[in-house]
């Protein structure tokens, strides 16, 4: 997931915001280079948990936003 | 005050806030001391693609570490765990006739690869190219190679001088690659390394038709191709390697993340035509493996490998028909099989 480069540029620690938002709605995320948020969960995610991880991003955005 | 130094973190902000201590996992899903759940979106940092919790897997590591937990691999030295998870990997490793190098982690794999390249440019008779090519943005673990290879400064500020002969090119330009390599003198050049999807640079994907131009790009140079996968290995990107889903034909591969912890246990480089780098085109074997000097247990330690022996479920996929054919006698796993003759003669694959 990409935090877009405008977001970045009016505040540069937005994507360690988001990640921290996303830390309080369950989901462990970090940080990578250029504004970057990993998201590769385990490979035998089903689809119940694929949702939660979804939603639970979306709301740390909407968080920070 | 934190005792505990972390890796790659502002330990000034991890002392103000407090450590997150996590303390059990299971499927996709991590705890914390308080009990709070957590969907880990990162898998570990990648690494565990077959998910928490695995009972098979503790189950392996356990009777491992009760019947031999670690012994150094020198000279002929093997357990059986490490020289059959050798064999599998050659099995599905994204080259022909692979041999398996095992290391301490992705770091140390880099590591060994700039040697394996640097020293088999020797032992062709070509000294001189000692030249390491890499990309912006990229990753390469953070050794001593690793450090300076690494595409972003945040991992070089304040250390000085690193490793010599090393070029740093666009990660997404071929041409710039192509460009940067005669600059240098192809005879100078040993080897490009290249993650196919850059990882911890940003999630990167290869713009389209730019992997198979930059494959051609050192093929016609005769440099190296070494394909980073330590994050894309054993399924990441839906097939085992992304250099299969590209058809990039590397030279050599590192691997950690999907088969091991990430730092905490065992990785290793694959390296094609009897373990020599080289493109089958081109390549006049060396007539013997160089002899590599790397750490002692690197290279050992049954437990792990039987824990990733099971990790992998290759169990099913393990067609010994194809390849090797085993004797009565080394199936009771009572002699090596490289050493048993009634095998040799049995399996055209295997060599003394």
């Amino acid at each position: 997931m990409q935090i877009l480069p405008e977001a970045l540029a009016d505040d540069p620690s937005v994507t360690g915001r988001v990640v921290l938002a996303a830390r309080e709605r369950g989901i462990l995320t970090r940080g990578l280079g250029g504004g970057g948020l990993q998201v590769s969960p385990a490979l035998v995610i089903d689809e119940a948990a694929l949702g939660e991880l979804v939603e639970g991003l979306r709301g740390a955005l909407d968080d920070v936003a | 005050m934190v005792r505990f130094w972390h890796p790659v973190a502002d330990m000034h902000a991890v002392s103000a806030t407090g450590e997150l201590v996590l303390d059990r996992a299971e499927g996709v899903h991590v705890w914390d001391e308080s009990g709070k759940r957590y969907l880990d979106a990162t898998a570990a940092l990648w690494y565990c693609n077959v998910g928490y919790g695995r009972p098979e897997i503790a189950d392996a590591a356990a009777a491992q570490l009760r019947r031999l937990p670690a012994y150094s691999h020198y000279g002929d030295l093997s357990s059986r765990p490490t020289t059959d998870l050798a064999e599998r990997i050659a099995q599905i490793a994204p080259m022909d006739d692979a041999v398996v190098f095992f290391t301490s982690g992705g770091g140390e794999a880099v590591e060994t690869a700039v040697k394996l390249v640097r020293r088999y440019w020797s032992l062709r008779g070509e000294p001189r190219r000692t030249i390491v090519v890499s990309r912006e943005r990229a990753y390469h673990g953070l050794a001593g190679y690793g450090t300076s290879i690494v595409g972003t400064d945040t991992f070089t500020v304040g250390l000085g001088p690193l490793a010599g002969d090393t070029l740093r090119v666009p990660w997404d330009d071929a041409d710039a690659l192509a460009a940067a390599i005669d600059e240098a003198g192809p005879e100078r050049v040993a080897a490009f390394f290249c993650e196919p999807i850059v990882g911890a640079g940003g999630v990167l994907l290869p713009p389209p038709g730019y992997l198979e131009a930059a494959r051609r790009v050192c093929r016609e140079r005769g440099v190296l191709f070494v394909a980073d996968e330590v994050i894309c290995g054993f399924g990441r990107v839906g097939d085992w390697f992304a250099s299969t889903r590209f058809g990039l034909d590397p030279d050599l591969v590192t691997f950690a993340k999907g088969v091991t912890p990430a730092s905490a246990s065992r990785s290793g480089q694959r390296v094609p035509g009897s373990g020599h780098t080289g493109t089958r085109t081109r390549v006049t074997r060396p007539r013997r493996l160089p002899r590599t000097r790397t750490s002692t247990y690197s290279s050992a330690s049954p437990y792990p490998h039987a824990r990733r022996r099971s990790r992998r479920s290759l169990r099913r996929r393990w067609n010994r028909s194809r390849r090797i054919r085993w004797s009565r006698r080394c199936a009771r796993g009572s002699v090596s099989l490289r050493r048993c003759r009634s095998c040799r003669r049995r399996s055209p694959t295997i060599r003394p």
